[in-house]
């Protein structure tokens, strides 16, 4: 034991320090959350905490808000998915290819991603709540003119799914981009050779030659569609208003928006993290079945 | 993910501080006040340092305003045990927020000097941080040009008739639109809070709780809802689709402030933004218009904030005689009033305030024309203003939803409050 000890010790010396900090702010906190989601705990000092069993977890499914937001997260994750994958893979094959200023196209594409969330919020609220309506008068475009997109509660979806992409594809991009340097030069010359096309190129040799990369990509834009928020609240706010089942709901208050509302506008903490713990399952469980998926997929090298 | 993680960070500190907290502060002479009002933390700061320097304590005034979240950073505080001595809370929702903290304070030399006081069955818990008002704000230059009588601002017809007459003057004003008006996600306060606030209040003396004790119970005064739907109707008819469906609360202050807008669906508070804008023709409140033909003769007039107690506080007296030095010195009857613009909520202070919306509200209070409830909204369940009542709003003005469905929705919400 004390010779085992000795010759690992460094080992553990030197992991200490992330499993220490992985302990404090994932483990345990995680850990507390679950307990307090069976727990009518309001946040503030007033008051007990008592169990109240599985109260908050039948409550949020039995608010309509809560529905609808599950549902609107559920669409709005899929379409910004496919969306930014569709985006940045197209993007990744233009850079790639033989076109004239690739490079400067490249840095433009990405820049958006160092723009935070809440900045690139406000900046295309106000290009969707004003330049677009003035473009629109100016070309005599009466679509455009007329065409408030973040007061629908439809087009403001749009609106949500444009601004991510636009924020996220060029990142996502540069992984296709890098895995594509990668795709063996011999194999596509040979195959031109042989008279293969662009099209037939494209889904025999380079798709499954990049495979990993696409476990990569979907894994993050599948986790970061689900998860949205800075964009939400600078955007949209949660609104327009929409009606669903008869009543009054947010139309763009996703998820993470409904599970931060929860928590501290309604100050029901207790509620929240029961909500939170629902989405986390939920997410794992996607993200392992997605990632199962396309590991299946990746070629052996 | 990242959510969860940050709400448990959130949680591992929050318990992590109530174990080890409650042991510090022995400097027995400082005094912590907290606030979230911009607009006073300057004037409050000055006068607190010169009140501290006289007595001898080191007094603290802490501001959360702006992206700072007034309510999460006292849960901080109070979880940490390091709650300040005075606190403000807004109202009756945040009075039932913080009840079990709050000591009272019947029998404070300032009681006998307002008729603002926070009170919660015959006990006094608040003091009154200044007194508010609304209406609808007008253009009174732009209204004299039209000539539109002020006095037939007062029914729906008489507003009817001068939306109409405005609006088909609008070029020969240069005017965007008529009733500067706001109802996208974040400004839903100022339908929800403020014009719902009307159907509650308008036409009642200011403690007659009839419309809001059948409110509180679900019943719904019919007559009462369809006049209060033809008000809505009318305003939003007239406001530009922009700033009423998508436009921001700044907006509206500064497009009426610009002479864009005939009206305004805000209040006294607006004074300092409108005046930024430009605006300095003179201006004063109408009463809102939602009891049909029935004239309404008052605007909505009392206090939202107020100053409360920490009853754990190791400086209780200190934080009393605080209080009631800015209501009986000089230099503290200025803070709120000459510094700060606000209408003072005592009556032994002398000094009015100079710009016009609240020199208005000032002027009414004093000549004593009829004010009504203020805060009969906030009585109704936590947020059903702003979350419950202010997207239906929303749906309206955008055309979403009809007359008709408005009327039900709004009737359905109302139906729903016992079960809240």
């Amino acid at each position: 034991m004390k010779k085992y000890l000795k010759k690992n010790l460094a080992y553990y010396l030197f992991v200490f320090p992330a499993v220490l900090a992985f302990i404090l702010v994932v483990a345990i906190p995680f850990i507390l959350g679950i307990i307090y989601s069976f727990t009518n705990w309001k946040g503030y000092a007033s008051g007990s905490i008592n169990f109240i069993g599985l109260q908050n977890y039948v409550q949020s499914l039995q608010d309509n808000k809560f529905i609808y937001s599950v549902i609107i997260t559920v669409i709005f994750g899929l379409l910004n998915f496919l969306f930014i994958n569709l985006v940045s893979f197209s993007l990744a094959l233009m850079v790639s290819s033989k076109l004239k200023g690739r490079n400067l196209y490249r840095t433009g594409f990405f820049v958006p991603n160092l723009v935070g969330g809440l900045v690139l919020g406000y900046i295309w609220q106000f290009i969707f709540n004003s330049i677009i309506p003035m473009v629109g008068s100016n070309i005599g475009n009466s679509f455009l003119a007329n065409t408030y997109f973040l007061s629908n509660s439809k087009l403001a979806v749009v609106a949500l799914i444009f601004t991510s992409t636009w924020q996220y594809a060029g990142y996502i991009m540069m992984i296709y981009y890098t895995a594509l340097q990668g795709v063996s030069k011999d194999l596509i010359e040979s195959s031109s050779l042989d008279g293969a096309n662009y099209l037939q190129r494209l889904k025999n040799i380079i798709i499954p030659s990049i495979m990993p990369a696409f476990t990569i990509s979907l894994f993050l834009t599948l986790a970061s569609s689900f998860q949205q928020y800075d964009v939400i609240v600078s955007l949209t706010g949660g609104g327009p208003a929409a009606i669903f089942n008869g009543q009054s709901v947010q139309s763009t208050e996703l998820l993470a928006v409904n599970i931060y509302n929860t928590a501290s506008v309604q100050n029901q903490m207790g509620q929240s993290q029961a909500r939170a713990v629902m989405f986390f399952v939920a997410l794992a469980l996607i993200s392992v079945l997605q990632t199962s998926i396309t590991k299946r997929k990746e070629i052996e090298s | 993910m990242k959510k969860i993680v940050k709400l448990g960070v959130v949680l591992l500190l929050a318990f992590g501080m109530v174990a080890c907290g409650k042991s510090s502060s022995n400097e027995s002479k400082s005094l912590v006040i907290y606030q979230n009002k911009a607009e006073m933390t300057e004037p409050l700061q000055a006068y607190a340092k010169k009140w501290g320097d006289e007595n001898g304590v080191t007094v603290t005034v802490k501001t959360c305003t702006g992206s700072c979240d007034y309510g999460a950073q006292m849960k901080a505080d109070i979880n940490a045990g390091e709650t300040s001595d005075i606190f403000l809370v807004e109202g009756l929702q945040g009075y039932n927020q913080y009840k079990d903290i709050i000591a009272p304070m019947d029998g404070e030399a300032w009681t006998s000097e307002t008729n603002y006081a926070f009170k919660v069955d015959g006990k006094t818990y608040g003091f009154p941080v200044a007194v508010e008002g609304w209406g609808l704000a007008y253009n009174k230059d732009i209204l004299d040009k039209a000539g539109i009588d002020v006095a037939t601002l007062n029914t729906y017809s008489g507003y009817k008739a001068a939306f109409e007459k405005l609006e088909s003057m609008k070029t020969e004003l240069g005017l965007t639109g008529v009733v500067s008006n706001v109802t996208a996600s974040g400004n839903t306060w100022v339908m929800g809070n403020h014009d719902f606030n009307a159907y509650l209040s308008s036409g009642l003396a200011s403690d007659d709780r009839t419309v809001l004790d059948a409110t509180l119970a679900g019943k719904v005064d019919e007559t009462r809802l369809q006049n209060y739907t033809k008000w809505v109707e009318l305003l939003f008819a007239h406001t530009d689709t922009r700033l009423l469906t998508v436009g921001t609360s700044d907006e509206q202050f500064a497009l009426f402030g610009e002479g864009k807008y005939a009206f305004m669906h805000q209040g006294t508070w607006g004074d300092i933004n409108v005046k930024n804008a430009g605006g300095t023709f003179n201006m004063g409140f109408a009463p809102y218009g939602t009891l049909g033909e029935t004239a309404a003769d008052g605007l909505f007039i009392g206090a939202s904030s107020f100053y409360v107690l920490n009853k754990d506080s190791a400086n209780i007296d200190l934080a009393k005689k605080f209080l009631n030095e800015l209501v009986s010195t000089e230099a503290g009857q200025k803070v709120v009033v000459e510094e700060v613009g606000l209408i003072s909520a005592f009556k032994n202070n002398a000094y009015s305030p100079k710009l016009p919306l609240s020199a208005f509200v000032a002027q009414w209070v004093s000549d004593g024309k009829p004010a009504y409830s203020f805060s009969n909204i906030y009585s109704l369940p936590d947020g059903f203003g702003t979350n419950g009542v202010g997207p239906i709003f929303g749906l309206f003005a955008n055309k979403q939803i009809t007359y008709d469905q408005f009327y039900k929705q709004m009737k359905d919400k109302i139906e729903s409050i016992p079960t809240m």
